[in-house]
């Protein structure tokens, strides 16, 4: 099956430079599922099986945070791994979101290079 | 800071380097997108961001790389200005040191020209290719 | 193994898996390299200024003097030699802030903003960067291997490793104002 991902990002426009990042990351067969919010992402990860899910956290509706709880406290999706992909850059905000599940972190602004190597990081620790 | 948190930004993501100040004066024969981010947090307050059309259109298409250069549609370019607003201020409060953390707003467009015809801006900076200008409000009830 | 010398604003591309293409005294001018390991083809850009619309005279005579009209025909030279756009594996140097004759430090790295441009555009992700700083730069391309090495004035040489988690990015420029 083709590796599935869940780009959350309430702007379009970041979601397309993600998705050009990891189709020029070799990462042919990819699959990807969009999502604005967390509260949409939710509905696509009750439904459809996704390898990894990158996300921004601040969003309407639900935010990242309360993604990343909602995936933590649920027993069929807590090992899905997500990465953070936001413009907090704080070391703070960093290790709260670690500390809460997420597997990754990144900073907006981020070179395409970057976003690569977290994901393939995360991704090596998770199906290797 | 706030000049060094666009140059990051315009650097990092759009591979646009910021020449200097843009000098006033200049003909603008069309309109300038703007865009607004309120922030909440010690202190709040609101950063806006106004583009200049040929800026727009270079930094989307470098964000973008569409397969040609013309073909952005104006949501693409009012989204791509947003996207901007929302990482200058962003690298702007991770710059802050604060035990406080921050919470951005939606960034949202303003009618061109309208809310800061008034005010200079707090920056405005020369990309080559069209300037930006940046706005910086803090409230006034902060510490 | 035998070197063929790149010169400022030149390029070599090479089958030759014995060979190694090599070039000095990288200041702010980059090296971009291409390697494909399996038609083990391998190219080498020195080039010296970003953009070609300052001297379109200048980029007619030598098109490698400049990122914008050097990296699309180093690529399509590596093609020609059977390599493949998705196999390729890109690497750069150089960039360093080092004074022009105006007096500005800046060429560096408008010359890897430049660069970042081109690839992005053209949909391709750097395996490994050394950029910035203020020393020069001298760079190796095993042709056979597609081993990258790196020296700088008074360290040894040393091998730039096939790993994102190397990269340096923009940020290494302190800000240009």
């Amino acid at each position: 099956m083709a590796f599935r991902v869940l780009i959350v990002d309430d702007s379009s426009v970041m979601r397309a430079f993600i998705r050009r990042i990891i189709l020029l990351s070799g990462m042919d067969g990819a699959e990807f599922m969009e999502a604005s919010d967390g509260q949409e992402a939710l509905g696509v990860l009750r439904n459809e099986w996704v390898d990894v899910v990158l996300t921004d956290i601040n969003m309407p509706t639900m935010d990242g945070e309360q993604l990343v709880r909602s995936l933590a406290a649920d027993e069929l999706l807590k090992s899905v791994p997500v990465v953070i992909v936001s413009t907090d850059g704080t070391e703070s905000r960093m290790h709260q979101m670690l500390a809460l599940g997420a597997r990754g972190y990144v900073k907006k602004p981020f070179l395409p290079e970057t976003l690569r190597a977290e994901l393939e990081r995360v991704l090596g620790e998770t199906y290797a | 800071m706030l000049a060094d948190a666009a140059s990051e930004v315009l650097e990092t993501m759009f591979f646009t380097e910021v020449l200097g100040p843009a000098l006033g004066g200049e003909a603008e024969p069309e309109p300038r997108r703007d865009v607004r981010v309120a922030f909440a947090g010690t202190p709040s307050g609101a950063l806006t961001l106004s583009v200049s059309g040929p800026a727009a259109r270079t930094l989307a298409g470098n964000f973008l790389a569409p397969e040609q250069d013309d073909s952005l549609p104006p949501a693409q370019l009012d989204g791509v200005v947003c996207e901007l607003a929302n990482m200058i201020c962003g690298s702007l409060l991770s710059r802050v040191e604060t035990e406080c953390r921050f919470r951005l707003s939606i960034p949202e467009l303003a009618p061109a020209n309208a809310s800061h015809a008034f005010a200079p801006p707090c920056q405005s900076l020369d990309l080559g290719e069209g300037t930006i200008h940046l706005w910086l409000e803090l409230d006034s009830h902060a510490n | 193994m035998d070197s063929i010398v790149v010169g400022m604003a030149d390029c070599q591309v090479s089958s030759s898996r014995d060979q190694v293409l090599v070039t000095y005294a990288l200041g702010s001018c980059i090296a971009v390299t291409i390697h494909d390991p399996v038609a083990g083809v391998g190219g080498l850009l020195h080039y010296m200024l970003p953009e070609s619309a300052i001297s379109p005279a200048k980029a007619g005579e030598n098109p490698y003097m400049f990122a914008d009209t050097g990296i699309p025909l180093l690529f399509h030279r590596a093609y020609e030699c059977g390599a493949q756009k998705r196999r390729l594996v890109v690497r750069v140097a150089g960039g360093a802030q080092v004074m022009d004759r105006e007096g500005v430090f800046n060429i560096g790295k408008r010359n890897y903003l430049a660069l970042r441009k081109i690839l992005w555009k053209a949909g391709v992700l750097l395996q490994g960067e050394h950029v910035g700083g203020n020393l020069s730069r001298t760079v190796r391309l095993e042709v056979g291997s597609g081993r990258f090495w790196l020296r700088e004035p008074g360290s040894v040489e040393q091998e730039l490793p096939l790993s994102s988690h190397a990269l340096k990015g923009a940020q290494t420029w302190p800000s240009a104002s």
